[in-house]
């Protein structure tokens, strides 16, 4: 299990959810459920099906608004199962709690099979206990699935429209033993099902476009952060083959005489790139205070990268650079790299970030020189205003969890310009444990400061502001 | 494999913790087409819906407020986990949701809010608390006014004031 993703996921979701009590959205599962079984002339089976189909549609049009979240899924029946724990999650807001994984192959069909057993099911837990709990689960017949189905049929739904998509298969997930029928836990059975037999078995609801992907696992974030360079090297190759159509000599080749660009571009392409992902960034930066923090910050660290960042930490970045592309790129071309100060790669990085960031949103010309001068202005702004006036738009920027936000933005981006040194030092000594100890301190440093943003911005949130 | 911990999921455990709602939300409109579409009424499913919830509800958490527009605002704020504003003008309160945890979007071709079963489960509540002796009043819900189902811009519930 990747801690990253994990966060990252747990952290997204609840980012985008809309959070209420649990035991509310436990009762009012129920009264779906009771309500369709009415409309069914309580007949479990007909019941059942409508279920699955009424909270199966809930699910897909919320997984519509938010695909993103989905494209950080591993693509694969296996990959997506192992992080079933994170759907429940995502769909429940409850830990799924202990559970066994049995993989096997369906004796019938002799389809690739996952069988959960599930100690815990938040729809059968005190089940029976109230009055209004009308439906008795007991007297039904067992073939039909108990009152977890609506919650497989979100799972299956999501799962087959915006993480298996396009993958030549789907799953199928059934409720096949229910506590409420007297099994000692929840067990749901996912068969792996061949796109082309997929109409025999499963439901023919409307795919999800799926309209782009991650072109890499972030669940293998940790792995990759793993290996040596020189794998790491043969994984670039890899992706600019693929996804250029042409060898990594002849992409640097275009660039030769060109090299200030090129690392420009470096810079500009990646903010371009997560904008990729459902405009992320460009709606971030629609908000307008939001987009005067950026700017700040990256006022901060353009300005002050020389003042507080050692210039060999600096050089690094630049020599990591060069051992990825110089197998590749000609020579003269990294003659030329070599010839840099310490800080003009970094330079060229940042400007390629600020060229980026402009284009989405962010007014550099309407910032002052600092953040202190805008807090100052705004002070003055609201002595001339008399106490007691509501905040303007930005005028919360003068709160303390603001303040935080920057440090910790600020602090991000040094771990991410030190990453370089560290990863340089470990692949020096080439021992794994140095490794590895690089790789958690870098990833538990990261998260944790990811983390961090998240829990302020959650909070800000809750205050009520933009 | 263990044995199964008694209760883990228990009712008063979900009570505990928070979940999302964005697909249940939109389950409840998937649910009122599917009433629709047997040519019955929705409104009073919803109502039932919200009654039976808050019958469940009320045996596992009660407001600790006395005063009848306090005690809305905290059955608001735990259920749903809406932060709203109930005014009250003669015998009826109105009360005013911003973000309503069961109406978001506008759902073409939905003329019934989801909310309905809010109004419902709130007015039932105060019924549940005047029953236990927490409260000399209860609620009727009297309907959704507006809903950001049906393009407004935010829920209104109203409500009549019962003294016996």
């Amino acid at each position: 299990m990747s801690k990253l993703f994990d966060a990252v996921i747990n952290r997204f979701s609840r980012w985008v959810g809309e959070w209420g009590n649990a035991l509310f959205y436990n009762l009012l599962y129920r009264e779906i459920f009771k309500e369709t079984y009415a409309l069914c002339d309580r007949q479990v089976g007909p019941a059942t099906a409508k279920f699955r189909d009424i909270m199966s549609g809930g699910a897909a049009e919320s997984a519509e608004r938010h695909t993103q979240l989905f494209w950080l899924f591993p693509d694969t029946p296996e990959g997506a199962m192992r992080y079933l724990d994170i759907l429940w999650r995502i769909f429940l807001g409850v830990d799924l709690g202990p559970f066994e994984k049995v993989q096997d192959t369906d004796p019938d069909t002799g389809r690739e099979r996952y069988v959960f057993h599930i100690e815990r099911c938040p729809f059968c837990g005190g089940y029976g206990d109230d009055a209004e709990d009308a439906v008795q689960f007991l007297s039904k017949p067992p073939r039909f699935e108990g009152l977890a189905c609506g919650m497989a049929g979100m799972i299956e739904r999501v799962a087959n429209s915006y993480i298996l998509n396009g993958t030549g298969v789907k799953v199928s997930l059934a409720e096949t033993a229910c506590m409420l029928r007297g099994a000692s836990y929840l067990e749901i059975t996912v068969v792996v099902v061949p796109d082309a037999e997929w109409a025999e078995v499963g439901e023919s609801a409307k795919e999800g476009e799926r309209r782009s992907k991650l072109p890499f696992d972030i669940a293998a974030i940790e792995e990759i952060v793993d290996q040596p360079l020189s794998k790491l090297k043969e994984q670039l190759a890899a992706v600019i083959e693929r996804e250029a159509h042409m060898t990594p000599a002849e992409v640097f080749g275009m660039f030769e005489n060109y090299e200030e660009d090129l690392v420009r571009i470096l810079g500009f392409l990646p903010v371009h790139f997560l904008n990729e992902y459902g405009n992320v960034v460009q709606k971030i930066l629609q908000n307008e205070t939001f987009a005067k923090l950026v700017g700040y910050v990256y006022n901060a660290v353009k300005q002050n990268a020389p003042r507080f960042l050692p210039p060999e930490v600096a050089r690094d970045n630049l020599t990591l650079f060069l051992s990825f592309i110089e197998d590749s790129a000609p020579a003269e071309m990294i003659e030329r790299y070599r010839r840099f100060e310490a800080f003009d790669f970094l330079n060229l990085l940042l400007e390629g970030v600020g060229l980026a960031l402009r284009d989405l949103g962010v007014d550099f010309n309407g910032l002052k020189s600092n953040l202190w001068e805008e807090l100052k202005a705004q002070q003055f702004q609201s002595q001339e205003r008399g106490e007691g006036e509501e905040m303007d738009s930005v005028g919360w920027l003068r709160s303390p969890e603001i303040i935080d936000l920057v440090g910790e933005f600020l602090q991000l981006i040094l771990e991410v310009l030190a990453l370089p040194s560290k990863l340089l030092v470990a692949a020096t000594h080439a021992q794994v444990k140095t490794v590895v100890a690089v790789r958690v301190e870098l990833l538990d440093a990261v998260r944790d400061r990811l983390e961090h943003i998240f829990d302020i911005v959650q909070q800000l949130r809750e205050e009520g502001n933009p | 494999m263990p044995a199964p911990q008694a209760n883990a999921t228990s009712r008063a455990e979900l009570f505990r913790s928070q979940a999302p709602f964005n697909q249940i939300r939109n389950a409840v409109y998937h649910l009122i087409q599917f009433i629709q579409e047997q040519q019955i009424d929705a409104v009073e499913g919803l109502r039932r819906m919200g009654r039976d919830i808050a019958r469940t509800f009320a045996r596992y958490w009660t407001p600790e407020a006395n005063d009848l527009t306090d005690v809305v605002a905290e059955i608001y704020r735990t259920v749903t986990g809406s932060k709203v504003k109930a005014e009250v003008t003669g015998d009826t309160v109105r009360v005013v949701d911003k973000k309503c945890r069961l109406c978001k979007y506008q759902q073409e071709g939905v003329d019934v809010a989801g909310c309905e079963i809010i109004a419902s489960l709130v007015a039932e509540f105060t019924a549940q608390c005047q029953a236990q002796g927490l409260l000399s009043k209860r609620l009727e819900s009297l309907g959704v006014e507006e809903s950001r189902t049906r393009g407004d811009r935010q829920c209104v519930h109203i409500y009549r004031v019962l003294t016996e």
